[in-house]
């Protein structure tokens, strides 16, 4: 059984990756903070059934996963493609920092993600930046590894052309 | 960079770096959670807890009346033989003179 030093321990580890998978994905900072949270929480009360054999990281994705889809569903709040207001397009700006940039680099790639079929960008957001492994991938999404691996080729090919503009701004 | 067999190229890292400084939500304190699959357990388990002493009440209550019952038919009975008894005394003791 995982102790609470071991859970926070998972925590420190997985949570700024699943933050980030989750902010990629379309969710907000405010959201994508509240599943993160009760991931682990669900995750916490479920301890005494996991296994050695579990993988933590791939089971708090799938929590994480599902919760959101909920929110969706709850809210119906799905931002799609078509609906974007020019307000939301990132634009380039002079003299902005580190931080500006990078917040100007995320709007870039959740508009190309955005952009992406849903099962692509799934793959390839766990993948990148949830960093997990294909294996895991495979188990959260109950797809086989080599699938996994397809769908991140061709989400990859995609951004390719969709942010292509950046290495020219950059 | 490789990850998992996949090569991660500059897309990859770009991407990467973006999310970089992301920072995760306070970790919650676990040791404050509820432990509902406890709690429901020791819930489960005192209701039995409870209903096997309410039983057990109930049959030593149950035997105690049986008992009472049965002294009560034991004593009636033993009455009305030694007053069967004494009828047949007399009546032997007629016959006899």
């Amino acid at each position: 059984m995982i102790t609470q030093k071991e859970m926070t321990s998972y925590y420190e580890d997985i949570a700024p990756r699943l933050t980030s998978f989750l902010l990629s994905n379309g969710c907000g900072y405010a959201q994508a903070s509240d599943i993160v949270q009760e991931s682990f929480i669900r995750l916490w009360k479920m301890r005494e059934q996991l296994t050695e054999k579990d993988s933590i990281s791939g089971l708090v994705f799938r929590i994480a996963k599902n919760l959101r889809i909920d929110e969706f569903r709850k809210n119906q709040r799905e931002i799609l493609v078509d609906e974007y207001e020019d307000s939301t397009v990132p634009t380039v700006e002079d003299n902005h920092d580190t931080e500006q940039d990078e917040k100007y680099l995320r709007d870039c790639i959740e508009k190309a993600l955005a952009e992406l079929p849903e099962e692509l960008r799934m793959c390839y957001t766990m993948f990148n930046i949830g960093q997990m492994s294909i294996k895991d991938i495979s188990l959260s999404l109950n797809i086989s590894e080599s699938l996994v691996k397809v769908r991140i080729h061709r989400a990859k090919e995609k951004l390719k052309v969709s942010l292509a503009y950046l290495k020219e701004s950059l | 960079m490789k990850n998992d067999n996949i090569e991660l190229d500059e897309l990859d890292l770009l991407v990467r770096n973006a999310y970089r400084n992301v920072k995760a939500p306070p970790c919650p304190d676990f040791s404050s959670i509820r432990d509902e699959q406890v709690e429901v357990r020791k819930g489960f388990w005192s209701g039995v807890l409870d209903k096997l002493s309410r039983a057990k009440e109930e049959i030593g209550n149950g035997i105690r009346e049986l008992s009472d019952d049965a002294l009560d038919g034991v004593c009636a009975a033993g009455e009305k033989k030694a007053a069967e008894t004494d009828h047949f005394k007399d009546d032997k003791d007629l016959s006899d003179k």
